[in-house]
């Protein structure tokens, strides 16, 4: 009994310490789940938390303290709505316009506007217009509109005397709410406005979007103005294009030096000023000179300046403004004061441990490091050293390393001279996945060792449960490791010498902050209108196979038509006929006659090379996405295709970020839309499946994708909330204790 | 000198040949805001003297309004559906057609629209355009609303919100859209670091309180069932020894037989 006693107490003891900082969360989560899953409201156990609707201002950490408009949802206050400036009584209040412009509005007064993307009318409460009613369909002259209701109603309904109907006429006699004769036109609040998703379309055009579109079938001249050539070549010239500009701090009298990178796709020399046409600026705040790409600035006085950079090439100009903060010197510079505030020491974070091969480019990256003053734009800010031996500055570093256990020192030092340190471990082995293959960029949690053909008669398709995933998702492919290079060149500020790669690189410069999201911005940019490294809608599959609707000449059906430029009399083959009509296989790189092209998934360096195809449908642009993001490092939760009702698309959790990001690039699709859901087509809803070169794996479920979170998950759909909600409490629970202790 | 000549003027006429070409290009401002329309004006340059016809395919972005022209076509890529302009032209001999074109875009963002591909209708060539990039900006209302973050509404949103986008910056404001932020790393002071610790080592405490209890009581009952187990044993043999004593008695009963 008394080992009974004791056990007990070890168990408690031992448990005491994960449930101080799970309870917590258990409770908060069991709350969330079972809201989910049973739908019910919780407000019937606990009545008295709030009332479903109503709304208050943000109190304490909520909404990150940021002001907000906290709302009343299955009894739990939940973030609504963020204010630009403050928020009162539930509402946001802007008060520079109040202040600023003595009546902005009556009391009372209605109007419309557009309240989280959807019609609302605002009313007027103390001279600020405050967000009154949600309309489900549309409002005008500040009342909501119910279209399909009206039109109900006029029908059952009384009619309206004579008089109040000859008032509440559009200018065409349609009377309120009602459709006009002239299609699309609906009669609302006296105003004719187009609703052709209500009133229909005149003959000849469809609805779609709510707007009528004329659809034709054969090609037709559009018209235009012709000129003469001579005297209007600069009509032809394209403008240069300027890489984005990190935001920089600096003190008042410290100069700061920055490249300024730039691209011209005529070739054309490129001449570099500022908006005064001149190589010189002198600011209030800053005295700033460009020679050539370099640019030197020198603060002046405390604030936060924009100097605008002109790059010109003669015909055309382009623009990039550089945000430059001045931090006031105090006159007798005391360590660690600056700015009038006190300074704090940067803090240094050089990332996790990295594994790597023989001869692999190893990438040392220092994005996560930071300064809560902003101190870090000074030269030679982050500094790498190995055993005291200086491996190079910057805030990401590239090296080859030997074999063996490297400690790598981070040294972040601000413009005061704190500095920060942080280690990690470089260790270089021979590989443990991807054994049968040279590629340096590979995943360390790969089931794959070989590329493609991983074995005879290997056949994995991205619908079926057959093994072989690592022929399609080739994660072991050294075929692609150029694609992954130029992201590495593009990520690490190289000269990306061709126009397409540019504008991806420049794209995924802007929305990215660490040098691994920078680099799957750039290849999933790449596979989208760039046009990078596959080209256009591959119609000969789905021609081959005999698709009607997605074939784009009826003559082409069960034929290799059509093909683009670069696969033509390249002997690519289709067998099929109505009768026998089986789905096509890549079977070979050298010889196409092997290979029948109805419908394939093909192996990723099919997809993505012109020396094969090139191109792709859905299923190979996912694939092809998948396989580039798992050689770059994504773990195998973090990156997968998804198999949805007749489309194929992607999911990847960018490093740092909390959800997963949904992008679809099908035909050069731009896909990828940062903090949304790309549009086209019903993503969240028909999720069904989700693949990696692991296989079939678990797809999250839609409250962890973002823009996904209020949309219901398809039937069947297998998520493993339950045990990956285990699996990351305790891995997270892990953490948060790691964390304690460190504290 | 005579075959010089000629030679030099083929070879300038062969030149002149080789130098004619087509360009396409592509251009429209970089930047408009929400509910704006743009202008797309596409040029072909045709340097040839003689009149050129083309075919000329756009694909247009996802979700953009079509303003004019108003006919287009739709293809459709998998569950995908793809809104593209076709039109077949002339271009003068040395001259340079401009197509215009209008869309309005109905999200924020970036948004591209790819290269244009120009076809010659005699010999089927191929030409194509740069690709366009113009960036959709919000209306400023002084509110953040939900389409709007701080790289498309800078005017109106923060960073660090709740808006899918992870800003990792140290300025003060925790994002939640962050896995690991430094600002939500800045510990504070937690009650329920206390609180729940201390409440778990009362509960060991009373748990520990009631085991040593049921024990010390269980251990009485043992006592006491033992106890009871030697007075049973005892009325046991008693009740025994009664009946054998009764037993005694009956056989020595005199009227026994009878």
């Amino acid at each position: 009994m008394k080992k009974l006693c004791l056990f007990l107490a070890f168990i408690i003891l031992l448990s005491s310490v994960s449930m101080a900082f799970s309870v917590r969360d258990f409770l908060t989560n069991f709350k969330d789940y079972y809201s989910r899953i049973s739908g019910a409201d919780i407000a019937q156990f606990n009545p008295n938390v709030c009332s479903q609707g109503s709304v208050r201002c943000n109190e304490g950490n909520e909404c990150g303290s940021s002001p907000c408009v906290m709302q009343c949802q299955n009894n739990a206050w939940v973030e609504y709505q963020y204010c630009a400036q403050s928020c009162s009584n539930g509402q946001c209040v802007n008060n520079q316009i109040n202040q600023m412009q003595f009546q902005v509005c009556t009391q009372g007064q209605l109007t419309c506007n557009t309240c989280n993307g959807s019609p609302c009318v605002m009313q007027c409460q103390n001279n600020a217009w405050v967000e009154y009613q949600y309309c489900a369909q549309s409002c005008s002259n500040g009342q909501c509109v119910n279209n399909q209701i009206n039109q109900i109603q006029f029908q059952v309904c009384t009619p309206i005397p004579e008089d109040n109907q000859i008032n509440q006429q559009c200018s065409d006699q349609t009377l309120y709410n009602q459709c006009s004769i002239n299609k699309p036109y609906f009669c609302s609040n006296g105003n004719l406005i187009e609703n052709c998703n209500t009133c229909g379309c005149p003959t000849g055009k469809e609805c779609q979007n709510n707007q009528c579109i004329i659809k034709r079938e054969e090609p037709y001249d559009p018209g235009g103005r012709e000129d003469e050539k001579e005297g209007n070549e600069k009509l032809l010239n394209i403008p240069p294009r300027i890489s984005p500009i990190e935001e920089k701090t600096l003190k008042i009298s410290q100069e700061i030096k920055f490249d300024v990178s730039a691209i011209d796709q005529n070739n054309d020399p490129l001449v570099y000023s500022f908006d005064n046409n001149e190589r010189r600026i002198i600011t209030e705040l800053v005295e700033c000179s460009i020679s050539e790409s370099t640019a030197r600035c020198k603060g002046l006085k405390e604030g936060r300046e924009m100097i605008k950079i002109i790059v010109s090439d003669k015909i055309n100009n382009a623009e990039k403004i550089v945000i430059i903060n001045i931090l006031k010197e105090l006159p007798l510079l005391k360590k660690g004061v600056a700015a009038g505030i006190g300074n704090t020491a940067p803090v240094a974070d050089a990332g996790s441990d990295i594994i790597g091969i023989p001869g692999q480019k190893i990438i040392l990256d220092a994005s996560k490091s930071y300064d809560y003053e902003g101190f870090l734009s000074v030269p030679d800010t982050y500094q790498w050293y190995k055993e005291e031996v200086l491996l190079g500055s910057g805030k990401n570093l590239e090296k080859i390393f030997n074999t063996g256990s490297h400690k790598i020192r981070l040294i972040v030092t601000d413009s005061e001279g704190l500095t920060d340190e942080d280690e990690i471990n470089v260790i270089i082995k021979e590989k443990l996945t991807c054994k049968n293959t040279k590629t340096p960029y590979y995943p360390e949690d790969t089931l794959c060792n070989s590329k493609w053909p991983v074995k005879e008669g290997d056949e994995f398709k991205i619908n079926s449960l057959t093994e072989g995933s690592c022929s399609l998702f080739e994660v072991c492919s050294e075929e692609i490791d150029s694609t992954i290079e130029d992201s590495i060149d593009c990520c690490s500020d190289k000269s990306m010498n061709n126009p397409g790669k540019t504008a991806s690189c420049n794209f995924a410069k802007e929305n990215s902050n660490t040098f691994r999201n920078c680099q799957a911005i750039y290849l999933i940019k790449s596979l989208g209108k760039e046009a990078t490294y596959m080209e256009g809608y591959f119609d000969a599959e789905m021609c081959c196979k005999g698709v009607t609707s997605l074939c784009p000449k009826e003559s082409y059906l069960y034929s290799a038509q059509p093909l683009p430029e670069w696969l033509v009399g390249r002997g690519l083959k289709c067998s099929n006929n109505p009768e026998n009509n089986p789905e096509g296989l890549w079977r070979s790189d050298t010889n196409h006659q092997l290979n029948e092209i109805a419908l394939s998934d093909t192996p990723a360096h099919v997809s993505l090379s012109k020396e094969h195809i090139g191109s792709g449908t859905c299923v190979d642009y996912s694939v092809a996405a998948t396989t580039l993001l798992r050689k770059i490092g994504f773990s195998k939760e973090d990156v997968m295709t998804v198999e949805a009702s007749n489309h194929a698309y992607n999911l990847i959790r960018f490093d740092l970020d909390r959800k997963y990001t949904l992008f679809d690039m099908t035909g050069n699709n731009e896909g990828l839309k940062p903090g949304k859901v790309p549009q086209g087509y019903e993503y969240c809803q028909n999720i069904i499946n989700c693949y990696n070169d692991n296989g079939k794996i678990d797809c999250p479920g839609n409250k962890n994708i973002i823009g996904c979170e209020n949309v219901k998950e398809n039937i069947g759909r297998k998520t493993g909330v339950v045990g990956n909600r285990i699996k990351n409490s305790l891995i997270s629970l892990f953490e948060k204790i790691k964390a304690e202790v460190l504290r | 000198m005579k075959k010089m000549i000629i030679f030099i003027m083929i070879a300038i006429m062969f030149a002149n040949s080789v130098l004619a070409q087509i360009e396409v290009t592509k251009d429209s401002i970089p930047e408009i805001r929400l509910n704006d329309i743009i202008e797309i004006n596409m040029r072909i340059s045709n340097s040839y003297n003689t009149e050129k016809e083309f075919f000329i395919e756009e694909i247009l972005p996802q979700d953009v309004q079509v303003i004019s022209p108003e006919e287009i076509f739709i293809k459709k890529n998998d569950a995908l559906e793809v809104k593209y302009y076709k039109w077949e032209t002339k271009v003068s001999p040395n001259s340079i057609k401009t197509i215009t074109y209008r869309i309005k875009p109905m999200s924020l963002g970036e948004y591209s629209i790819g290269s244009t591909e120009v076809i010659d209708k005699i010999d089927s060539s191929l030409y194509s355009s740069n690709i366009l990039n113009f960036r959709v900006m919000c209306v400023p209302n002084n509110k953040c609303d939900a389409e709007e973050s701080s790289s498309t509404c800078p005017e109106d949103c923060q960073t660090g919100l709740k808006d899918g986008i992870c800003d990792y910056k140290a300025d003060g404001i925790c994002d939640l859209d962050c896995d690991d932020e430094p600002d939500c790393r800045k510990s504070s002071f937690n009650i329920n670091y206390i609180i729940i610790p201390l409440g778990i080592i009362i509960i060991i405490i009373t748990l520990f309180v009631i085991l040593s209890w049921i024990f010390k009581k269980k251990q009485e009952i043992t006592q006491d069932t033992e106890g009871n187990k030697i007075s049973i044993q005892q009325n046991t043999q008693i009740s025994k020894d009664l009946s054998n004593f009764q037993n005694q008695e009956k056989n020595d009963d005199p009227l026994k037989g009878l």
